[in-house]
């Protein structure tokens, strides 16, 4: 007697194949195979080449930080409003230069030359140096009711390159604000272009000597953070004055910052092998997740290229999934509740759907295949610290990346029954609520990001960018036993910022 | 020295290579099975390019066995891609003494096929939840005048345990021990999979209005 497993077992093992074209697997199987046998060594390098990368994102991380040639310098404990910066004193032989055009002058003088170090850091400033045609000295930059380099009361001789620049006579008849305010000198300086490295000094015949007396120090910083302190004519750079036993440099980055954001936001929900080949058969379908995602942050800047942030974003999102299932309609019944487990992205729910019968039927049951729709609400708030590099940064745009890390917390899951369809004339959905929940749901997920934002200056104060970014969960947002998803977020926010 | 003694097998291995290298005249002579051997000995010998000779040969059959096990078309290319790698790293391991090429081949697709699926979920809860939600769409007809398609899609309407079960017993000849060991399950769970598959499967096949279903009952 013939027997059907027998009859397959026979089909599948001596079969025919020269017409079986639906068994042709595509070509880029055979490509993929001789790639991979021509050098097996290949697999093994790419985790190498990630950790590399890695390393070297981690590494130009701490060196930014800690090996800033601007910010390596220890902070002082008089911080007011503005970061204030202790240098050491300066070596014997760091001032020899100074000396010995002191002695030429037979004036109480001191030189500085700015390190090409500090030129360098923003040397993609050049255009605003080259517009530049003044430089002022603020004289009262020690705060704190420390002393103040008087100006006013003394002459004084401005050298760029050791080329006379200005006279305090000059300077007095030249700028109304010399004489109106005691704080801010403008100084006419046509030598000063985007050539790196000049020698600025000053000559003065305060009475205090030279060498224990005042530094004159140059720092190139971006003309938007000195228009912060200043006023808006004053371009690009700036002289800050120190004295050598206490010196107190003012550093006119900003130091913090607070952010506000809004947008939108698409989560891809990745289901894993295991659980896309279990729910294929019920011809299971998804959509992302698309909603709002509101932000705000609060930010330090270490540098004028780098910041630190922390985080904090709710995000509230709407998706929906469909799939089929096999239910057996008791013909006996007018009424028939069904236990049914619906599968979503984010895993199994364990509903109850009620079926109603309409007409008559003479056999004992119905076979139905009912299509089940689903919708999903989600909310959550993450919280993450990111580091803000500057890649790109000009007159009033910068380009950021943000690398970050974070943790995100599920706040709420909804679930909604929104359709049912049995396909079936005489039999029909009896009023079906989905009354289960995600039980799998991990409530804490913690989170890797990367953003990069299209920032502009709106005014000293303000600047708004356009943000994107990307969010990849570093554990799955939903595990029952081996049916596994993990969720990849995508957002685009519009950012406003305030400078403090 | 027996056949038994790995040194023999490489001296073997090393003679025919070397026969192929310098000799090609006198090996080409043979059967179909000899050149199959040839073949694979000149891959192993270096002959890289043959692979895809090697790989044209057997993909189609393969192919078929990675669709019985996993439905779904991408995952089971990517089953085949792995597989035709393994078989590449072991060829050298391939002892025709012990079976043919195309027996040991099937093995390594049906284990590169299993990783597919991690143990535990070889048999998952979902199986008795989701049976038979895919709508199977053949025509109605004999069994036995199935195409081998219409066959590889019936089989695939089972749950995946079941499927996997039934592939093993039934299509490929494991015994109850080796599914068990495979699977890491017992052998009562192995048999009580094999039984609702084929339950199943007559369901099925019934369902669908199989005319000659009732001979085979």
């Amino acid at each position: 007697m013939p027997n059907i497993f027998d009859h397959i077992k026979k089909a599948f093992h001596k079969p025919p194949l020269a017409n079986e074209d639906w068994l042709e697997p595509s070509d880029q199987i055979l490509s993929n195979i001789k790639a991979a046998i021509g050098d097996v060594d290949k697999k093994n390098r790419s985790p190498i080449v990630f950790y590399f990368l890695i390393s070297l994102l981690v590494g130009s991380t701490l060196v930014l930080i800690f090996f800033n040639p601007i910010h390596q310098k220890n902070l002082t404990e008089n911080q007011t409003q503005y970061e204030e910066i202790e240098l050491s004193k300066t070596e014997a032989n760091e001032t020899s230069q100074t000396n010995a055009e002191f002695d030429k002058d037979s004036n109480s003088y001191l030189s500085v030359s700015n390190t090409p170090q500090i030129v360098d850091a923003d040397i993609e400033s050049k255009d605003k140096i080259q517009m530049a045609n003044k430089v002022a000295i603020e004289k009262n930059l020690i705060r704190g009711g420390k002393q103040n380099l008087d100006f006013i009361n003394g002459s004084y001789k401005l050298k760029i390159n050791n080329q006379d620049t200005i006279t305090s006579s000059q300077s007095s008849t030249d700028h109304n604000d010399y004489t109106q305010s005691a704080d801010i000198i403008y100084i006419e300086n046509e030598q000063i272009s985007q050539h790196a490295a000049f020698n600025i000094s000053i000559t003065s015949n305060l009475e205090t000597p030279i060498n224990e007396a005042w530094n004159l120090t140059a720092e190139l910083i971006p003309a938007v953070s000195i228009n912060k302190l200043v006023k808006e004519e004053f371009i690009f750079p700036t002289l800050q004055v120190n004295k050598l036993s206490n010196l107190n440099i003012q550093s006119i980055t900003p130091h913090f910052y607070i952010e506000a954001g809004v947008g939108v936001t698409f989560w891809n929900f990745r289901m894993n092998d295991d659980y896309k080949i279990l729910v294929e058969p019920a011809n299971f379908k998804k959509t992302g997740g698309v909603g709002y995602v509101t932000s705000i942050a609060v930010g330090k800047n270490l540098n004028p290229r780098f910041s630190l942030s922390l985080n904090g974003n709710y995000e509230s999102i709407e998706f929906s999934s469909e799939h089929n299932s096999a239910i057996v309609y008791d013909n006996n019944l007018n009424q028939q509740t069904e236990n049914i487990t619906m599968a979503t992205p984010l895993g199994l729910v364990n509903n109850q759907v009620a079926l109603s019968r309409t007409a008559d039927n003479s056999s004992d049951h119905t076979n139905l295949l009912v299509d089940l729709e689903n919708e999903h609400q989600l909310t959550a708030v993450e919280f993450s610290a990111n580091a803000n590099i500057s890649l790109v940064k000009n007159n009033k745009f910068s380009l950021i990346v943000s690398p970050g890390f974070g943790v995100q917390q599920i706040l709420s899951t909804e679930n909604k029954l929104t359709s049912l369809n049995t396909h079936n004339a005489d039999i029909h959905d009896g009023g079906s609520l989905i009354e289960g929940s995600f039980e799998n749901v991990k409530s804490i997920n913690p989170f890797t990001s990367m953003q990069i934002s299209a920032q502009r200056d709106l005014s000293d104060h303000w600047q708004i960018s356009l943000r994107l970014g990307s969010s990849y969960q570093l554990s799955h947002i939903q595990e029952t036993q081996d049916l596994k998803t993990n969720v990849i977020r995508y957002n685009t926010q519009l950012v406003l910022r305030r400078n403090f | 020295m027996s056949e038994g003694n790995p040194h023999f097998l490489y001296f073997s291995v090393f003679l025919q290579t070397f026969s192929l290298k310098y000799c090609p005249i006198y090996m080409d002579f043979g059967t179909k099975l000899i050149d199959e051997q040839r073949l694979i000995l000149k891959i192993i010998a270096g002959d890289k390019n043959l692979f895809s000779e090697l790989y044209n040969r057997y993909k189609r059959k393969l192919m078929l066995t990675c669709l019985r096990y996993i439905p779904e078309r991408g995952l089971a290319e990517d089953a085949l891609q792995e597989s035709f790698i393994a078989i590449y790293k072991d060829l050298e391991k391939f002892d025709e003494s012990k079976g043919k090429f195309i027996t040991w081949a099937t093995r390594i697709t049906i284990n590169k096929c299993l990783k597919k699926f991690r143990k535990k979920s070889v048999f998952s809860k979902m199986d008795s939840l989701l049976e038979i939600k895919y709508k199977f769409q053949v025509r109605s007809a004999a069994v036995d005048n199935l195409s081998l398609k219409d066959l590889a899609s019936l089989i695939n309407t089972l749950p995946r345990g079941y499927r996997v079960v039934f592939n093993m017993y039934v299509v490929d000849g494991f015994t109850h021990k080796e599914i068990a060991e495979k699977l890491n399950v017992s052998e009562s769970t192995s048999k009580t999979q094999l039984m609702r598959a084929k339950r199943l499967l007559k369901k099925i096949i019934k369902e669908e209005d199989y005319s000659l279903m009732e001979s085979y009952a």
